[in-house]
């Protein structure tokens, strides 16, 4: 009696745990296929968001899929009873079963094969990216750029570029030394509603005897978050500052001033940067970085002022756009120090347009409007900055950018091409907003690989 | 007729051999890699040994779906193990890439970058270990009476 009841308990547990363990698969489908959407077609708002995390991780999406499909196919019988109904003398009866094949099943090896090519994409797209980034550089440095880097050098760089291994297991990680937090500018005082401090983070290389790639140039690296959020350290891809770090370069991490407006905002962003500042506010904040740099930093940190470069994604790009670009502009003098040869700048999916991007909910970053104010406008523009003595420019673009679309890269681009000076632009495609963020990924491997030796050449 | 009846038995058989034989070399290759991590040309190499192990791994899974009778006690036993394995493995891939963004995090904290690193070390020698086991336990029973449907 006690077995039978056992028994009959046990098959209620697996019965239950069938039913919980097929809904799960239902569900995680459900969520394969929206993020599968969301992935291929920008959707805006909310999905902009979903999406920036979804095609950096699609190969072990892709695996989630098929291993859900699998499971789902063993929870499902095989055959099904069909039970066809008969009628005799205007009575309904339910006829003898007959066993059918279950077309379920064929429904769920269709929904999951099709995420499963879906979300193979990214990685088999691939390929593209690096015949775009080839082409790019062979126009920029000629057919035998390669030969222009030494063997030595090249045996800090990635030998390829795309490895699964480092898809799946991770870049190995760098060292190097961190010094973090140090104030560059302040204003009011600390518990006041208007203080205002300024840091950086500098990433340096361990000493050492061999002679590194970066020999000491100067990257100078600028967050995102819309001008209004974001942060330094891990709200700026912190891991590839260690990355170059290591390599010789001397990684300067810093914070400027955010316009303090309401709204959603998802990134960490400490109060102390948040105030009522303009364009012009945050360009100085950087300017003034540069003079710190020029008469404390360079002889702490031993970087170089003649070999400098900019980098930074979204609207740090587009303060990367803005600073690299305006440095030689009247607009802009006094701002900056004059000291720095800038050599590179590195925008990440840039904001191009003031007048798109500073007429709108965030038109308080430039005063007035483009009627009265067209030369703000027009400065904070950075394809209208652009000129022949301006430094070269490599530009990651995701061609399913939905928060700033090709149009801004490609503007800055030809703009700079229009006027003699090398721009790199390397798409990827199937690759979203910030989609750079985790270095293991497809996108960013592709890019880090031609960022190193772009770096290295524009050096030379 | 007996060709046939033999085909789904030696591909299974194939599909054993070959899945065991990647499985211990990805697990060789990744450990190799996490301890010392180097950026070599056999890295390309090994990525595809690791993709290729990982398919004929879910490829057995299938296959024991499809020719398994469950009814049987080495079937009922073949088939929890793949059971279990599917849900390793799909813990085993949050595992690896919730580290890998954890990883894209960590400021200068060594034993943070340490830790997550043997998890995803742990995670990858899951999916590899158990599909190892499911290989051994699938090939040992092969050949045995009233397992198999393709009998």
């Amino acid at each position: 009696m006690c077995g039978t009841l056992n028994k009959q308990t046990k098959q209620k547990a697996l019965n239950f745990l069938k039913i919980y363990l097929k809904i799960t698969c239902i569900i995680t489908l459900a969520i394969g296929i929206l993020f599968t959407i969301v992935m291929i077609y920008p959707l805006g708002g909310i999905f902009d968001t979903i999406a920036m995390g979804i095609a950096q991780v699609s190969g072990f999406l892709l695996f989630l899929y098929l291993l859900t499909t699998i499971l789902f196919l063993k929870l499902t019988p095989k055959k099904k009873i069909q039970y066809k109904l008969k009628r005799t003398d205007d009575v309904n009866f339910i006829g003898p079963g007959i066993r059918q094949k279950n077309m379920t099943r064929n429904v769920i090896i269709v929904i999951g094969l099709s995420l499963v090519i879906v979300n193979s994409l990214p990685l088999l797209l691939t390929p593209l990216s690096i015949q775009n980034a080839e082409a790019e550089f062979e126009d920029a440095y000629g057919e035998n750029w390669r030969d222009d880097i030494p063997d030595h050098i090249k045996s800090f760089f990635l030998p390829s570029q795309f490895n699964l291994i480092h898809y799946f297991l991770g870049v190995p990680s760098r060292e190097c030394n961190i010094d973090t937090d140090i104030e560059y500018y302040s204003e009011g005082k600390e518990g006041d509603d208007d203080y205002l401090s300024l840091r950086f983070d500098v990433y340096y290389p361990k000493a050492t005897k061999r002679e590194l790639p970066g020999h000491n140039s100067t990257i100078i690296k600028i967050h995102g978050g819309g001008w209004v959020q974001g942060d330094k350290s891990i709200g700026n891809m912190l891991t590839i500052n260690k990355y170059l770090a290591a390599q010789g370069y001397i990684v300067f991490d810093i914070q400027y001033g955010l316009l303090d407006q309401e709204g959603t905002k998802y990134l960490p962003t400490p109060d102390e940067v948040k105030g009522d500042f303009t364009l012009h506010d945050m360009i100085f904040h950087i300017g003034y970085f540069t003079k710190q740099l020029e008469h404390k930093l360079v002889d702490r940190y031993q970087c170089r002022l003649d070999s400098v470069f900019v980098m930074g994604g979204s609207a740090g790009g587009h303060l990367t756009g803005v600073f690299g670009l305006g440095y030689n502009d009247d607009y802009f003098k006094g701002n900056f120090s004059e000291a720095l040869t800038i050599k590179g700048i590195v925008p990440y999916y840039p904001a191009n347009d003031a007048e798109f991007y500073f007429t709108g909910d965030l038109d308080d970053l430039i005063p007035g409007d483009p009627d009265s104010n067209p030369l703000a406008y027009k400065k904070f523009t950075p394809s209208k900055l652009a000129d022949k003595d301006d430094p070269s420019a490599l530009i990651f673009q995701g061609l399913q950018d939905g928060l700033v679309p090709l149009k801004n890269s490609k503007d800055i681009e030809e703009a700079l091409e229009a006027e003699g000076v090398n721009a790199l632009l390397l798409t990827f495609p199937l690759a979203a907003h910030a989609n750079d963020f985790m270095i293991n990924n497809n996108f960013a491997q592709v890019f880090l690989y031609y960022l190193e030796r772009f770096l290295y050449l524009e050096q030379l | 007729m007996s060709f046939e009846k033999n085909t789904p038995k030696k591909s299974l058989n194939i599909v054993c051999k070959l899945s065991i034989l990647l499985n211990i070399l990805t697990l060789c290759f990744g450990v190799g890699y996490m301890i010392i991590p180097v950026h070599t040309f056999i890295l390309d190499f090994f990525g595809l040994i690791l993709i290729l192990s990982w398919m004929l791994n879910i490829i057995i899974i299938y296959l024991d779906d499809l020719y398994l009778k469950k009814t049987s006690v080495i079937g009922k036993r073949i088939n929890h193990l793949s059971f279990y394995y599917i849900i390793i493995f799909i813990i085993a891939l949050l595992v690896m890439v919730f580290n890998l963004l954890f990883i894209n995090l960590i400021v200068e904290e060594e034993i943070l970058l340490f830790i997550a690193n043997l998890w995803i070390l742990f995670g990858f020698s899951l999916i590899s270990g158990v599909g190892i086991l499911l290989g051994i336990e699938t090939l040992l029973n092969l050949e045995k009476r009233g397992v198999w449907d393709f009998e």
